[in-house]
């Protein structure tokens, strides 16, 4: 009898056990944080450094005019370049302080080309003529003798990615020497400026003024052309902006859109009243405005220049019409000089032009002639804004003064292929590097913060992004730049919707004191029955 | 040479502490009529920073209650943080960007990070990048490592200084400064870890932090001591002003605050006497002088002829004319609305009700 009461009391306590033991598994699972797993190995192995080399494949053809072929070494020509440009290389990344490139190559080709048929066309710098196949990452050269007899190595620079160099001396060592001055002086600030995104992927290392004017990436950027009139009272101003924006710009637009789209808005605001009294120069009837006035020039508490149409980055440029006491009004330089462009630019903001209109007539139109040239001081300020540098007016600040530059008239897209090259490349560069270090705070925050949920959609963004990563790498290696830039495009958009994902707000941080204090009052009272019915079994079955 | 050039004028950046671009998020979390010195306080930074030059889009503004159109506000739609009354902190141009009980630790955490839903007005959003300063500004009731969110829930300090973590990691900030007014504040920056944050707080573990004074017409305190106190300096502070934060930190005076002011600059690599104050409570515009244009080829002309004929080389470069004259200056809009002095009258109540205050003034 004894014995049957102790073995349901003994049922009973291990049924609660059971329960117990069951449940757990259960709390377990439920309150479990949802975390799908993400490649943490790849991202890591993507986000060395050291051990990642972007590759930029870079042919180039150089065609010598077969005159007076004797003085000229063509079969050894390609080898000796090669090594001469890379050697340059290797002397700027170690004045640099840049460890040496591992997969820098400058495979050169070098052709004769028959100068009689094609003298009339180079000598007229007729680049267009020369049925030269232009792709990107190819660059081709022409070299001929000196036609003029003044002493300077001149160099005619193409919209395409051709250039006609005229040596003065005709002679394998001047030309040696000349190509791959061009050559370094060309492609070194770039690969400077590709080389500061991967070694030091933090901006605070060195500020600089390019990294400060050129906006972030961004797919797209909302264009916004306003016209301020300061005083409508006694000048209205209008202007036809569509016809000027379709004439000078859409090229631009047009040509840039593989990297970034720009929509593009204009507006008219009446009473755009300047915060301060600008000087007056004493000796003049003109008004001035020092640079030191002209971090203020935008009011902006007044001047409704913010757009809400979208998220994206806008770049404002304002043409300023001042009002009737304040004009004209024109910008000093640092040295007190009147600036004859009357305009300057803010660094990723956008740019203002000031303009001073007749005001005979109580109103003005502006007409498309002096539209035009203000388009031509925004684009400027656009190419600027957007990272469009002129590699070849940098090469020449590098070079020395022995060569002169010249160039063909440039292209109504505002933008040559040799600086378009450029910014691709730069673009691939940047946004490679940023979505790795997107995908590698990511991964750094989900390890750092155990209750952030990680959802399978963010997985499957994660894993696209790395996908695409490696395919902007492999056709960068295959020199298909545009399909690099479409790939690295896609890997940067990936990996910042996943890091930006509304889901991937951590919950509110629960110390373990808090959870202690949460299970507490539940958890006590029912464990110590238990555990004193255990003990006491335990006791029992020992003392039988 | 052109070297040369290049580097001076990335001096003249530098010098400046290379931002482009300034923000604020000015935040007030606690509810009720009674709380009115908090909308307050909010309202004067609003009013600060605006001053000075950060536009509305760059401000976001999250304010928890509406004391303005609250019934027992005697003075409809207006919030004064002077018992002078003189200047309605409330009257034009006010934009709040999140209200009431959009007012949470979520929103504020979404806002800090980004994370935010793809539907969210541009005005919502803070779209800063690694250029940016950022100035955050929160007051409210708080203690111990916490702030209160309106009487519902509350922020850590962990909870903060994750949240800086990860926009740091994602380069949303160039430089961040954090400002709290409530009780024990500096206990809210002791967790954040994050590079390039300078904080302050009004008060020390175990202090608290207290209103400044009344208004008997309006029937409840007006403004917090610490943020009075700022607001004296920022008052004399306009866009020209090259005073630093140094400055700011040294007119502290903790008898006058009735509490220790903590200021944290561990984390922050510029020296506090370099750095203006107009570098967070202002907008800084740097200027670049465009000496060039773009000679863009007359569509008119048949572009085939256009390149044949010899003339149309140009002997220059695209660009014409000298380089760029690059400069940065660092100043700012004057617009202030210097209000008559209201001291006289300041005296006077505070005289007359100095003993009420004592009894009333509540612990924040």
């Amino acid at each position: 009898m004894e014995e049957n009461i102790d073995k349901i009391r003994r049922l009973i306590i291990a049924s609660f056990y059971i329960v117990i033991l069951l449940g757990l598994p259960l709390w377990w699972k439920t309150t479990e944080v949802y975390r799908a797993q993400l490649p943490f190995a790849e991202i890591e192995e993507w986000s060395n450094w050291e051990a990642f080399d972007l590759e930029f494949p870079t042919h180039f053809t150089i065609y010598v005019a077969n005159v007076e072929s004797d003085k000229i070494n063509i079969a050894n020509l390609s080898s000796i370049l090669e090594n001469l440009i890379i050697s340059r290389y290797n002397d700027i990344n170690a004045h640099n302080n840049y460890k040496p490139q591992k997969s820098i190559l400058f495979p050169v080709k070098v052709e004769s080309f028959n100068w009689d048929s094609w003298m009339d066309y180079l000598q007229d710098g007729n680049l267009e003529a020369l049925n030269s196949v232009s792709e990107s990452g190819q660059y081709v050269f022409y070299i001929m003798p000196n036609t003029k007899s003044n002493s300077k190595a001149k160099v005619l620079v193409g919209n395409q990615r051709q250039a006609i160099i005229e040596v003065n001396h005709w002679d394998t060592y001047v030309i040696e020497k000349t190509i791959s001055d061009l050559i370094t002086s060309l492609f070194t600030p770039e690969q400077i400026s590709i080389k500061k995104f991967i070694m030091e992927p933090s901006p605070d290392s060195k500020v600089e003024v390019d990294s400060m004017r050129t906006m972030k990436y961004s797919p797209q950027y909302q264009v916004t052309f306003s016209l301020m009139n300061g005083d409508p009272s006694n000048l209205l101003v209008n202007w036809d902006i569509e016809k000027t924006v379709n004439k000078y710009l859409q090229p631009f637009v047009d040509k840039i859109s593989v990297i970034s789209n720009l929509t593009v808005d204009s507006q008219i605001q009446h009473y755009a009243r300047l915060t301060f009294e600008p000087h007056h120069k004493s000796d003049e009837k003109i008004l001035s405005l020092t640079p030191e006035l002209l971090p203020h020039f935008i009011n902006a508490a007044e001047w409704n220049l913010a757009s809400a149409v979208s998220s994206y980055p806008t770049l404002n440029f304002i043409l300023y019409v001042p009002s009737k006491e304040q004009s004209p009004l024109y910008i000093q330089d640092s040295k007190g000089n009147i600036m004859e462009s009357n305009a300057f630019l803010i660094p990723r903001w956008g740019g203002v032009i000031i303009n001073n209109p007749d005001r005979s007539i109580g109103s003005h139109d502006f007409s498309l002639e002096e539209l035009k040239s203000v388009m031509s001081i925004f684009l400027m300020q656009l190419r600027g804004l957007l990272g469009v540098q002129d590699v070849w007016i940098e090469a020449k600040h590098a070079l020395d003064v022995t060569i002169s530059i010249e160039f063909v008239t440039p292209p109504s897209a505002a933008v040559t292929m040799w600086e378009f090259d450029s910014l691709v490349r730069r673009r691939i560069a940047e946004n490679i590097v940023t979505s790795i270090s997107t995908l590698k705070s990511l991964s750094q925050l989900v390890t750092e913060i155990p209750n952030m949920v990680v959802l399978d959609h963010i997985q499957t963004e994660v894993l696209l992004a790395l996908d695409n990563l490696s395919k902007s790498c492999a056709n960068l290696h295959n020199k298909q730049y545009d399909l690099a830039l479409y790939h690295s495009k896609k890997a940067i958009e990936l990996a910042e919707s996943a890091f930006f994902d509304p889901t991937m707000v951590s919950m509110l941080y629960f110390p373990d004191e808090h959870k202690y204090a949460i299970y507490m009052p539940l958890f006590v009272p029912i464990s110590v029955p238990l555990l004193v019915a255990l003990f006491r079994e335990i006791r029992n079955y020992r003392e039988r | 040479m052109a070297q040369n050039d290049t580097e001076t004028i990335v001096d003249s950046f530098f010098s400046q502490g290379g931002h482009t671009n300034n923000w604020a998020v000015l935040v007030c979390t606690s509810r009720f009529w009674f709380n009115y010195r908090h909308i307050a306080n909010t309202l004067s930074m609003y009013r600060t920073v605006k001053r000075l030059g950060i536009p509305d889009s760059n401000i976001i503004l999250m304010l928890a209650d509406d004391v303005a159109c609250n019934p027992r506000n005697a003075f409809p739609a207006t919030v004064f943080n002077n018992a002078g009354r003189h200047l309605d902190l409330y009257g034009d141009n006010v934009e709040v960007d999140y209200r009431g009980y959009e007012v949470t630790v979520e929103n504020f955490i979404r806002v800090l990070t980004g994370r935010v839903a793809p539907d969210t007005p541009r005005s919502k959003r803070l779209l800063s990048d690694d250029r940016s300063n950022i100035l955050v500004y929160m007051t409210g009731h708080g203690g111990n490592e916490f702030l209160k969110f309106q009487d519902a829930e509350e922020i850590s300090s962990f909870d903060l200084a994750d949240a800086f973590e990860q926009m740091w990691e994602k380069r949303r900030y160039h430089e961040v400064l954090f400002m709290i007014d409530t009780c024990q504040a500096n206990t809210m920056y002791s967790q954040i870890y994050s590079p390039n944050i300078l904080a302050t707080g009004s008060s020390k573990l175990g202090e608290n932090s207290y209103s400044h004074h009344m208004d008997t017409d309006i029937g409840v305190a007006v403004i917090d001591r610490y943020t009075y106190y700022n607001l004296e300096f920022l008052e004399k502070v306009d866009m020209q002003s090259k005073a630093t934060l140094q400055d700011l930190f040294n007119s502290y005076n903790p008898t006058l605050i009735h509490s220790t002011p903590g200021v944290r600059s561990d984390l922050f690599r510029r020296p506090l006497d370099k750095v203006l104050v107009t570098d967070f409570f202002g907008s800084v515009q740097n200027v670049e002088l465009t000496g060039q244009q773009y000679n863009i080829s007359n569509s008119d002309v048949d572009h085939a002829t256009n390149i044949l004929s010899k003339s149309s080389f140009n002997k220059e470069s695209p660009c014409e004319s000298e380089r760029s004259d690059s400069k940065n200056f660092h100043l700012f809009n004057v617009n202030s609305k210097q209000s008559p002095s209201s001291l006289p009258q300041f005296l006077i109540a505070s005289a007359i009700f100095g003993i009420l205050m004592k009894l009333v003034s509540r612990i924040i």
